[in-house]
């Protein structure tokens, strides 16, 4: 969407790569597998959105990626390869301690979700700026007041802060510091969870510029988690959908909006509105979001699918590509089950498109 | 620009550098600054108001003391020399206004504040007549308070240490464990942990002395003796403060350590790729203080009037020893004295708290 950017060197080249990867919290007796073999391609420069419903996995997958996952959380399996601009690539969750610290902030840069407590209470803005620089080898004397000042300059804020405490800020401009924060050192890849959620319009518009504006001056890829479909529609080159602890779908964004293949992304785009073309009655995915303690067996949406049939509910599908590069897991298109396709298709060209349950109370 | 080095992508920085003290700045300097004095006053009042509340409620208590103090003087000579020796009025006149007790009562009291407040005068003591009370008190408080303040400190240092890596380690096999020990370690009452030290080191062992400031031998002098002395003297009863006082700071510590590393800050310290050192001073321990210096706080106002029966013990002799004397001997001044000036550290503990947190905790206004 925002293609043809300036100094995209090989625009193919993945940055990141995230294979089978799971995350497992132990408690109550249970195993809740949250991310349970999830798997996604960052590519150099690209702005990926991660999209899916509350709970479905994408912040514990950013902690896995980060190796951030805190006890009683652990990381069972699963490679999160990450390919240096010079040199061969490393796996993550492989690496020392030491390598790991090193390559962090350098590398991987996080903007977190819980924007209000991320920042230490009693240091001044200026000091969580530059402890980041110095932990990476940055000399004393080339972090100046001019570079921090610019620094919060670039996400709009006053270089006044700086001598700020966080209790001074207010949530906007707290997550505005995060992101200038993350950017401190031009890393290839930044990973945002839900950067603009809970923010207003104005401060939303702002997040999202500097981010653009990371890759523009940074060149910085940025895998951008959010549960809102039209932040990712403004945002991001392609989506990852997750479902279940996993990605079900991977595609360009207008692919996504325009004909989204697996049927968990065709439901949860019925269920958004849009501002343009014909009013149209909005529905919503029926039955309610599984437990990670306990996933359907199959495919993890066929009980709330209307056009799973006997193989989803016993065999798990297989993420393909098509030519475009478009990733889809689902049993409905493997060349053997075509006419069960063209059934769907069919079946959701009568409906507009749609499936689903109709959401009351709203007016046509 | 070039002079000052110039930073990528910061084309405008000389502007930006000049923009940080800005006159805006400076004018809510001002404002602050005058905030600040508003609240100092209002502390200082309100701890010359409690001072003046406290004086008054311990005379009010004295007062309420059945029976007058030279009575009980007379009495007690009575007993000693076992024959009736009939006070004559003047002599009770001359001892009523010895201690203060001519007069009504608004004029005792009004002597009382200007005595005690404005010139420290507690008047004289019954034991040690005609020394002045204030003077056995000022005597023994040096003792106390450098073996209790001291005792206090060390353990909060050694404590919040101790807390802080048993909660760093929490997930290790051992820490739990060391929990449990420190748990159970800290509910030892310290007069308890004092026995067991005298019986093992001075008793069996031989190894320091059991009671006593210094060696009976020596008259307090500066010099290496006599300091050695001292030290060697304090080891017994400051170790049976510190041995349970600082399991008790681990244990508050590891708690507030422990819901710190459960807060997002800290694990963005983690994703920001900081050592583990600077996530421990900056982020842990930074926050974890911020209680403790309160309850430091609160402790070393109690370090004067705390711990009596350590002092009891070890025939330590400091304000503890003062008071059980005075207690068992009915020494009225030397009571009030000691009351009043437990009052007035505590409080004192308090205010410079009040003044010097803001310091610490940028929250706190």
């Amino acid at each position: 969407m925002w293609g043809g950017v300036d100094g995209l060197t090989e625009p193919d080249k993945p940055v990141l790569e995230v294979e089978d990867l799971a995350v497992h919290y132990h408690g109550a007796g249970t195993t809740f597998r949250v991310v349970d073999g999830a798997s996604l391609r960052l590519r150099r420069e690209e702005i990926l959105g991660l999209a899916g419903e509350s709970g479905c996995g994408k912040s514990t997958m950013v902690e896995g990626i980060l190796r951030l996952v805190q006890a009683p959380g652990e990381i069972p399996s699963g490679r999160v390869l990450f390919h240096p601009r010079t040199g061969p690539a490393v796996d993550i969750l492989r690496l020392g301690a030491e390598e790991v610290r090193r390559l962090r902030w350098t590398a991987l840069a996080y903007v977190p979700q819980g924007s209000m407590n991320s920042l230490n209470p009693v240091a001044r803005i200026a000091d969580q700026l530059t402890d980041a620089m110095t932990a990476h080898g940055v000399p004393t004397d080339k972090i100046t007041l001019s570079r921090l000042g610019s620094l919060l300059a670039s996400v709009g804020l006053s270089p006044d802060l700086l001598s700020a405490y966080p209790h001074q800020l207010s949530g906007g401009m707290r997550q505005r510091v995060l992101i200038a924060n993350s950017l401190a050192l031009g890393p290839d890849v930044v990973i945002a969870d839900e950067p603009t959620t809970g923010l207003d319009v104005n401060a939303q518009r702002m997040v999202l510029e500097t981010l653009l504006r990371a890759r523009r001056e940074h060149h910085s890829a940025l895998l951008f988690v959010s549960h809102d479909l039209a932040v990712h529609a403004e945002l991001v080159d392609r989506v990852a959908v997750m479902y279940a602890g996993q990605v079900v779908e991977l595609g360009e964004v207008e692919e996504i909006f325009s004909t989204a293949l697996h049927p968990y992304t065709i439901g949860l785009l019925a269920s958004m509105p849009r501002m343009e073309g014909p009013r149209k009655r909005l529905f919503g995915i029926p039955g309610l979001a599984p437990s990670p303690a306990n996933w359907p067996v199959g495919c993890r949406f066929h009980p709330r699918c209307p056009f799973a049939f006997d193989r989803c509910r016993s065999e798990s599908p297989v993420s393909r590509e098509d030519a475009s590069g478009h990733l889809v897991a689902c049993h409905l298109y493997e060349p053997t089950e075509s006419k069960r396709l063209d059934a769907m298709r069919a079946r959701l060209t009568l409906d507009g498109g749609r499936f689903g349950t109709r959401l009351q109370d709203h007016p046509v | 620009m070039e002079r000052r080095g110039a930073v990528p992508h910061a084309p405008q920085e000389s502007q930006l550098a000049d923009s940080v003290p800005n006159t805006a700045l400076r004018a809510a300097r001002i404002v602050r600054r005058r905030r600040v004095l508003m609240v100092v006053v209002r502390r200082l009042g309100g701890y010359v108001l409690s001072i003046w509340a406290a004086f008054t409620v311990t005379f009010i208590f004295f007062h309420l003391i059945p029976g007058s103090p030279i009575d009980a003087y007379a009495q007690q000579m009575e007993n000693q020399f076992g024959q009736q020796v009939p006070l004559s009025s003047q002599v009770i006149a001359f001892w009523n206004k010895e201690f203060g007790l001519n007069g009504n009562v608004f004029e005792q009291y009004y002597r009382y504040l200007t005595n005690t407040l404005l010139r420290g005068n507690m008047g004289p003591s019954f034991i040690a007549f005609p020394e002045p009370a204030s003077e056995l008190i000022f005597h023994a408080l040096p003792w106390t308070v450098g073996l209790f303040g001291s005792a206090v400190l060390i353990s909060w240092i050694m404590g919040l240490v101790a807390g802080l890596l048993l909660a760093w380690f929490k997930d290790t096999v051992v820490a739990p464990t060391l929990t449990t020990l420190a748990l159970a370690g800290a509910q030892i009452p310290y007069y308890l942990a004092a026995l067991g030290l005298v019986f093992l080191f001075a008793f069996i062992l031989l190894w320091l002395p059991q009671q006593g400031a210094y060696a009976a031998s020596l008259t307090p002098h500066f010099d290496f003796r006599f300091i050695g002395s001292v030290l060697k003297h304090s080891i017994l009863p400051g170790c049976s403060l510190v041995i349970t006082s600082f399991l008790g700071w681990a244990i508050s510590t590891r708690a507030l350590v422990v819901s710190i590393m459960g807060e997002d800050f800290l694990l963005y310290a983690e994703a920001k790729g900081l050592r583990t050192g600077t996530i421990l001073r900056h982020y842990v321990l930074r926050n974890a203080m911020l209680p403790q210096i309160t309850g430091l706080g609160i402790s070393l106002g109690f370090a004067v009037n705390g711990a009596y029966l350590v002092s009891y013990i070890f025939n330590y002799p400091g304000i503890g020893l003062l008071l059980v004397n005075a207690l068992t001997q009915l020494d009225y001044n030397v009571l009030e004295g000691i009351v009043l000036i437990s009052i007035v550290t505590v409080l004192t503990a308090n205010l410079l708290l009040d003044l010097c947190l803001p310091l610490v905790d940028p929250r706190i206004e």
